[in-house]
């Protein structure tokens, strides 16, 4: 049998139970010469500068966990935050209604009031030029309405043009041009179409 | 007035104390060398010892406290120490009457050559230690014919004064294993120091 390969069992001796004898220790002579080394060493690090602030060190080491929390912290928002920009990118881009479709919605809430129709007018105007601008206003509750049956014309109304409002009372939902809902003037400020050109989107 | 803490110490030799960095050198210099000695020899140890010393001082700016500066300073000398060793072996060997080898029969054959001195040395307690001299080189004898997995951790419990914890993070093994192998280097020791077979 192998005598390393003893089952030794473990016992409750302390580290420090001498068994060994007492440490052995260096001559004053050694000692002093290796730590005037070790000293001279030292000093060539000092020389190039390895040494720095010892404040600043302390000050650093303490907060070296909270900024990397703040890091962690800054780099989790940033996710998050680009996550739903591009999502919200995305979603825009497949809807075919456009930011006056969404202006139609709220004032299919009072169906028939003008005042709503001229509010939905002057946000048109101060959105963006266009189409939606010339919608009459006995257009918009209509198109809402058809919009909130699901149907997909609601946005077909965007940049035709506005019909006559006697007619208009008379006749169904407006019609879909041959190319589709055409997306081509949301009131998107120039800018913000800008960007979604830089990112891929076509909705402007 | 207070001494100084390893902690401020360390935080003052970086800031380019040259004071705390001696301070500090010298408080731990004795315990760095006996482990060096306890693991490459009374031959190595000095200049185990110089290259431990000298690698704190290059390792400090790198030193962020997550460790004890003891543990990482013993770790650095352990190292140290073994590199002596593996030099050592490198080297041709002129006369070593009772160089370990790592083979366990010729390690019990040279153990058991240990004069009864080391008895007392090693701790049997039917004799007084105290009226005996201790046989340095016996006792560095028999721990050379350890195998090193022993020897280290033996010699870091009784030269370094460390806690089974403290070995076990120096060496980063499981704290069970430490307390195994020390264990087991004792009864060896004992065993070779009672001429047993």
């Amino acid at each position: 049998m192998n005598h390393d390969d003893h089952d030794v069992q473990p016992s409750d001796d302390e580290p420090g139970t001498p068994l060994l004898g007492p440490p052995p220790r260096p001559d004053s002579s050694t000692r002093e010469a290796s730590i005037a080394a070790a000293l001279a060493h030292y000093d060539e690090l000092a020389a190039q500068g390895a040494w720095g602030d010892s404040d600043e060190l302390a000050t650093r080491r303490s907060r070296r966990s909270a900024r990397l929390g703040g890091a962690q912290q800054w780099l989790a928002a940033a996710a998050v935050a680009a996550v739903l920009g591009v999502g919200g990118l995305v979603v825009l881009s497949q809807r075919p209604e456009s930011g006056t479709d969404s202006a139609a919605r709220s004032s299919a809430e009072a169906p028939g009031q003008t005042e709503s129709a001229t509010n939905l007018d002057s946000s048109a105007e101060t959105g963006a030029a266009g189409g939606a601008a010339d919608r009459s206003e006995d257009q918009q509750p209509k198109a809402a309405a058809a919009e909130a049956d699901g149907a997909p014309e609601a946005g077909a109304a965007v940049g035709s043009p506005a019909p006559d409002e006697a007619q208009l009372a008379d006749e169904g939902p407006p019609t879909v041009p041959p190319g589709g809902p055409s997306v081509s003037s949301p009131p998107w400020p120039p800018w913000l179409c800008a960007l979604f050109r830089l990112v891929g989107v076509r909705s402007c | 007035m207070r001494s100084r803490t390893d902690t401020e110490l360390v935080t003052a030799s970086q800031g380019g104390d040259r004071a705390a960095m001696e301070e500090l050198l010298g408080r731990h210099h004795d315990r760095l060398y006996a482990v060096c000695r306890g693991i490459a020899g009374a031959d190595d140890a000095a200049d185990a010892t110089q290259a431990a010393l000298m690698s704190v001082v290059r390792g400090l700016p790198r030193f962020d406290g997550r460790a004890r500066f003891t543990t990482w300073s013993h770790r650095i000398a352990v190292n140290a120490a073994l590199d002596e060793l593996r030099r050592r072996k490198r080297r041709p060997e002129p006369v070593d009457p009772l160089g370990g080898s790592g083979d366990s029969s010729r390690e019990r054959r040279e153990l058991e050559g240990v004069p009864a001195t080391s008895k007392v040395a090693m701790g049997t307690p039917s004799i007084d230690p105290a009226a005996l001299v201790v046989d340095r080189q016996v006792v560095e004898a028999a721990l050379a014919a350890l195998r090193e997995e022993f020897r280290v951790p033996l010699v870091l419990a009784e030269y370094g004064g460390l806690e089974y914890s403290e070995i076990a993070e120096t060496l980063e093994i499981p704290v069970g294993t430490v307390r195994s192998r020390i264990a087991r280097a004792r009864a060896q020791l004992l065993d070779s120091g009672r001429g047993s077979p």
